[in-house]
């Protein structure tokens, strides 16, 4: 392996903090490297809350400006991922809570939920990404966004709380019905498929 | 729903969602930018240094032009000597030597003036009677300018108002003269008129005599300089007196070789000196080539050589216009891009080793040793695919060339200079750029680790300069360089030597 990597030149890739420091410095290619790096990866993080792809995008670009206005508070022990991936997160809950649904549309679902799922049929990994996708996008909205935060993002219920500008048992509601709500879609996708 | 099935769901949905990506459009990066104000810096594909090359160019158009048309550069007349004992009379230091002139010296100076006053009619019955002497023309227009000179020294001399008086009777004396002298010269004009080609004849061969006597006794009448200083400015061969800004100087007579000499360009003087030290600098685009040893060319598809540039300034010793000497500092750029072909599927290499022993052992007295092979092993290595990338190679050094040259001067404007030399390297910076299929981007490694940080060369080169004149030369410098050693640490597995050709261009000036 070392022969190959040595064929290939390959002895230290530039990590996130060398990159922001270039970019720190003036570099405009540092900052490209960066972007391409995460870019297509946060706007699926966006993708999730607005499901809507030029929203997204709007949301994804409105987090890089946050993040990259702010670069020089940004500490070098952290994760700079960790960061920007939290930075669009928060800029999709903005725009979520701007279009905020009515919550009495989440409680259609209450019901049928709580009935429907089977505790003793597990579940498996052969789910593909796109049923999964499906399977989150069919909850309702307030749903979607708590279980992304929560189960995806792993934002804590007092953060997620404070986001929506909910209770924290508001939350864990929510996270309780679309847990249900998915196991019920993945387990009916598997009687289909068999 | 038990809490192990709740994680088992998160876990189910946070491994498949983390690594998702969803397509960017191409706008959204340059909206970002603009938004961040990051302005991209237009790719140099050579980088500063061509700038260099465009202003060193300018700069030598601009030298050759200016040298040659520069009107300080062209030859002027070329005196004898400079104005020899030329004395200010306006500086008080000589004031006291101008001093009114005794009645008797005055009455001398009347006849003088009417003397150059009939010098000056004289020319005028030259031209009358269509006879054109320059060379009488000429010095009678010299001792008039003297006497000019004189009265206008006199007339400055306003604070002695005795000698103003004087000059005053002179002057009325003068013209009084001049008026009757005037009747006389004209009516002997025309009698005179038939003999003034052989008097001219004669005059011409005896006018600067004359001439400078007239003035010379001016001067010293009038006490415009001492007559040591006069006797002094006399002694000149060749010369001739002429009073300029009441100063008496002496020029060089002009003659048809002077005036062939002012109009002949002059050449640009060969040194006669044994050492001469000089400065230049030069640039050049070069092709860069490696061989790599330890490597197949099989694995590395395509490569293409690297242009590449590099810049130095020297300082140089030219010992009796032959020997060549000369130390520099620049910089030395390399590089080389292919293609690595890759493997597409897993592959093993073996490497075997084998361990002996060394005995030593004692027979009859006698010491024996003995090499025995005691077993061998097979040690066998798995590698990953590697799919096909292309790489590019770069590296810096700050180079320290020692040059050795032997000059051949083809003529006052040419010569050639065979060099030879090793030059010093240090790495400055060395990446490897490739690009990253899974990423869809370029990645830059730091690759200095891996290259000797000081590595020496060998140069062979040849300066055919142009000289401009005395002290500027343009040269054009092919060069061959080949690294002596690898520029791989010792430690890896692979040899690098790099090579180069180089067409370099460069300007000098010679102290």
């Amino acid at each position: 392996m070392q022969n190959v990597l040595n064929s290939l030149f390959l002895w230290r890739m530039k990590d996130d903090l060398t990159l922001i420091e270039e970019y720190k410095k003036g570099s405009a290619a540092a900052f490209e490297v960066i972007y391409k790096k995460y870019a297509a990866k946060m706007k699926w993080v966006a993708f999730r809350y607005v499901n809507d792809g030029s929203v997204a995008e709007d949301v994804l670009q409105e987090a890089f400006i946050k993040v990259f206005k702010k670069i020089d508070t940004f500490e070098n022990s952290g994760s700079f991922e960790g960061w920007l991936r939290r930075t669009v997160v928060n800029t999709a809950i903005n725009y979520y809570n701007s279009i905020k649904r009515e919550s009495e549309k989440l409680a259609e679902y209450t019901v049928e939920a709580e009935n429907d799922v089977n505790e003793e049929q597990g579940l498996d990994d052969n789910y593909t990404l796109q049923e999964l996708t499906d399977a989150v996008n069919s909850l309702p909205e307030g749903y979607k966004v708590v279980f992304n935060l929560y189960a995806i993002d792993q934002y804590s219920h007092k953060e997620i709380a404070e986001a929506l500008n909910i209770t924290e048992g508001t939350s864990k509601s929510q996270l309780f019905k679309a847990r249900a709500f998915l196991k019920k879609i993945l387990q009916s996708k598997k009687t289909v498929s068999k | 729903m038990s809490n192990d099935s709740e994680n088992k769901l998160d876990e189910l949905f946070r491994n498949r969602f983390e690594e998702a990506e969803l397509p960017v459009s191409d706008k959204l990066l340059s909206t970002i930018k603009q938004e961040l104000g990051i302005q991209e810096k237009k790719k140099r594909r050579f980088g500063f240094w061509i700038w260099w090359l465009g202003g060193l160019g300018a700069v030598v158009f601009g030298a050759v032009f200016y040298l040659n048309n520069n009107e300080d550069n062209k030859t002027n007349f070329v005196s004898a000597g400079k104005p020899k004992s030329a004395v200010d009379v306006s500086s008080s230091e000589y004031a006291e030597l101008i001093e009114p002139p005794p009645q008797q010296e005055q009455q001398e100076i009347k006849e003088k003036t009417i003397e150059s006053n009939a010098m000056v009619e004289q020319q005028d019955v030259k031209e009358q009677s269509g006879v054109a002497s320059n060379a009488v023309n000429e010095n009678a227009s010299r001792v008039e300018t003297a006497a000019t000179t004189v009265a206008e020294v006199s007339k400055n001399k306003q604070e002695n108002k005795e000698y103003k008086s004087d000059q005053n009777t002179l002057g009325k004396a003068s013209k009084k003269a001049d008026a009757d002298n005037k009747k006389t010269i004209t009516a002997n004009a025309e009698k005179n008129s038939s003999t003034i080609t052989e008097k001219q004849s004669a005059e011409i061969k005896t006018t600067d005599e004359q001439a400078d006597s007239a003035i010379e006794k001016i001067a010293v009448k009038d006490s415009i300089l001492p007559k040591k200083q006069i006797a002094t400015a006399t002694q000149q061969p060749d010369s001739i007196l002429v009073i300029k800004d009441t100063v008496l100087i002496a020029e060089t007579k002009p003659n048809a070789d002077s005036v062939a000499q002012e109009n002949k360009p002059q050449e640009p003087q060969q040194s006669s000196k044994d050492i001469v030290f000089y400065v230049e600098g030069n640039g050049a685009l070069s092709q860069s080539f490696r061989t790599l040893e330890n490597k197949s060319s099989a694995d590395r598809t395509g490569e293409k050589p690297w242009l590449i540039y590099n810049a130095e300034i020297n300082v140089g010793v030219l010992f009796k216009n032959k020997y060549q000497v000369s130390v520099g500092l620049g910089i030395d750029n390399k590089g080389e891009k292919y293609k690595f072909s890759g493997k597409d599927a897993l592959y093993q290499t073996t490497i075997d080793t084998s361990y002996s022993i060394v005995f030593d052992t004692i027979i009859d007295s006698v010491w024996i040793w003995d090499t025995v092979p005691v077993y061998e092993e097979t040690t066998t290595q798995l590698h990953a695919a590697v799919p096909a990338q292309s790489v590019i190679n770069k590296y810096q050094y700050i180079k320290v060339p020692v040059m050795f040259g032997y000059r051949f001067n083809v003529n006052d404007k040419f010569f050639i200079t065979p060099n030879a030399g090793v030059i010093i390297n240090y790495l400055v910076t060395a990446q490897a750029t490739w690009f990253d299929p899974a990423l869809h981007q370029y990645i830059i490694y730091d690759t200095r680790d891996k290259y000797r940080t000081l590595v020496f060369a060998a140069r062979a080169k040849i300066d055919i300069g142009y000289r401009i004149n005395e002290k500027w030369s343009v040269l054009l410098q092919p060069a061959y360089t080949r690294y002596l050693s690898s520029i791989f640490r010792k430690e890896d597995y692979f040899k690098q030597y790099p090579y180069s050709y180089d067409v370099n261009i460069g300007i000098r000036y010679t102290f």
